[in-house]
């Protein structure tokens, strides 16, 4: 029997970073306009790896949404044309899930279980990461939540069932960037890894398409985001769309999405009322970071339960009961630079904090009441 | 009774003398106490080496003055003058309402 690879090379180890970036490349692209031709070549490399014959039609849509509902549409088509024939049927199971499988149980074979996790965590966990977790699952929950909030009203809950339910059965193209350059490292760098080639399609399909439905006669491709916008490896865009496609949108800030009432905003002009009126909690958070305590503060108030002047300086200590962080203390003061301009600074909820006094010594260490400071200056 | 002084977000506290074991840290004539990590308002001293100079020992850093120095923050926070000693440098905290956590202020 063949002996499996036991360690990777310190050549081969250098590469890692070069497959991640290549596959984080691939997974975050973004196009204008899809490349027809390239993609219905990809298509057919798709089926052509399963053992199937390329599909006869090619159906292009601008968006996973309007995927998810042709996907469905073409599922009524096949149960009318179930009586003649099963050309209709979804094939993602061979073209994708199976090819998957196989290429996954090659790997496993010929490569011991140490390099293929070096190989997981460092090629296709980081990819995943962004990619996946990112912008995929969160292109998935938007459409799911755009059937239902839009689809359901207008032709009743089965059908938008259905909608919803494709977005499971779609082959996401781009957005499999993770697994299919965890293969890619080895097709390329471990040459001695054999019978991978099925996995071509599907990484071909990678570079030139969107999301895409497989059908045994048909297949629906839908384009890559126009754009993508992240920060620091999250989701975030302020005031315009972190995934934008043709006639689809996905708002998020920090990785957080958000509905289009408060996304298509600048943060800048957030209303602090949103803050008391949202009942997600991660949604919520999300706001008060955008809007900042000082404004939310000063717009929505508070009880001010000290006044102090400290260092010649005036002092307020509010505090202000919240649903989701409960007792909250805020040290107002003014800035000793700058007139006019006041700062409010959060402070440790702590019972012995009564007094400004107690949150400024509580702001420079103190952890009880006997802990004093005196302040020499203060800029 | 601690003696503290605070410029902006950075907190400075005298104390006897430099810890043992304390590196001196590389002079070129601008002491960063505190670096700004969002909009580049540092808190520093423009100085020669014999008159001030930046020491760390186990992450935290120590500002040791020979004779008098302004500490600067530009357009943000007035100039404070330094009496010679040794300072402590730290940073005022906060809390992190949204992860229910302490942290230190940044700027």
């Amino acid at each position: 029997m063949k002996r499996k690879i036991e360690k990777l090379t310190p050549e081969q180890e250098a590469l890692l970073p070069v497959y991640r970036d290549r596959w984080l490349g691939i997974g975050l692209a973004t196009e204008q306009e899809i490349d027809k031709e390239s993609a219905k070549k990809a298509i057919a490399d798709v089926y052509r790896c399963a053992g199937m014959e390329p599909p006869k039609y090619y159906i292009f849509l601008n968006n996973p949404l309007e995927g998810a509902v042709g996907a469905t549409l073409l599922k009524g088509a096949q149960v009318r044309a179930q009586v003649r024939d099963q050309v209709w049927d979804q094939v993602r199971a061979q073209v994708r899930d199976q090819v998957w499988d196989q290429v996954r149980d090659q790997v496993r074979d010929q490569v011991r279980a140490q390099v293929r996790d070096q190989v997981w965590d460092q090629v296709r966990a980081q990819v995943r990461d962004q990619v996946r977790a990112q912008v995929r699952d969160q292109v998935w929950d938007q459409v799911r939540a755009q059937v239902w909030d839009q689809v359901g009203d207008q032709v009743g809950d089965q059908v938008r069932d259905q909608v919803r339910d494709q977005v499971g059965r779609a082959c996401y193209g781009s957005h499999d960037a993770s697994w299919l350059g965890f293969i890619n490292y080895f097709q390329e760098v471990t040459p001695e890894v054999k019978n991978l080639e099925k996995i071509f399609g599907l990484q071909s399909a990678a570079r030139f398409c969107g999301w895409f439905w497989a059908f045994r006669d048909a297949c629906i491709i839908t384009s890559r985001p126009k754009a993508i916008r992240m920060k620091e490896g999250r989701l975030h865009a302020e005031g315009e769309a972190a995934i934008e496609y043709e006639g689809f949108k996905v708002y998020a800030y920090e990785g957080v999405r958000l509905p289009e009432k408060y996304g298509a905003v600048h943060p800048n002009n957030w209303d602090p009322k949103w803050i008391e009126e949202e009942r997600n909690v991660d949604i919520r958070a999300k706001l008060l970071k955008g809007v900042g305590f000082e404004r939310w503060l000063q717009e929505t108030g508070g009880k001010t339960i000290s006044k102090q002047t400290l260092i010649g300086l005036p002092y307020e200590l509010v505090e202000r009961q919240d649903r989701d962080m409960g007792r909250m203390l805020f040290l107002k003061m003014k800035n000793p630079s700058v007139p006019g301009v006041y700062h409010v600074e959060p402070v440790a909820p702590a019972d012995w904090i009564k007094t400004c006094e107690d949150a400024l010594n509580w702001r420079l260490g103190a952890d009880s009441p006997d802990e004093k400071y005196n302040v020499m200056f203060k800029a | 009774m601690i003696n503290v002084g605070f410029h902006g977000e950075a907190v400075l506290k005298p104390i006897a003398g430099l810890p043992k074991g304390a590196k001196k840290q590389p002079h070129n004539g601008d002491l960063i106490i505190a670096a700004s990590e969002t909009v580049g308002h540092h808190h520093r001293v423009y100085c020669e080496e014999k008159e001030a100079a930046l020491y760390e020992k186990d992450g935290v850093l120590y500002l040791k003055v020979e004779f008098p120095v302004g500490l600067t923050c530009r357009d943000k926070h007035d100039e404070v003058t330094l009496d010679p000693g040794v300072y402590q440098i730290g940073a005022q905290r906060e809390w992190d309402y949204l992860s229910q956590m302490e942290r230190q202020v940044a700027d």
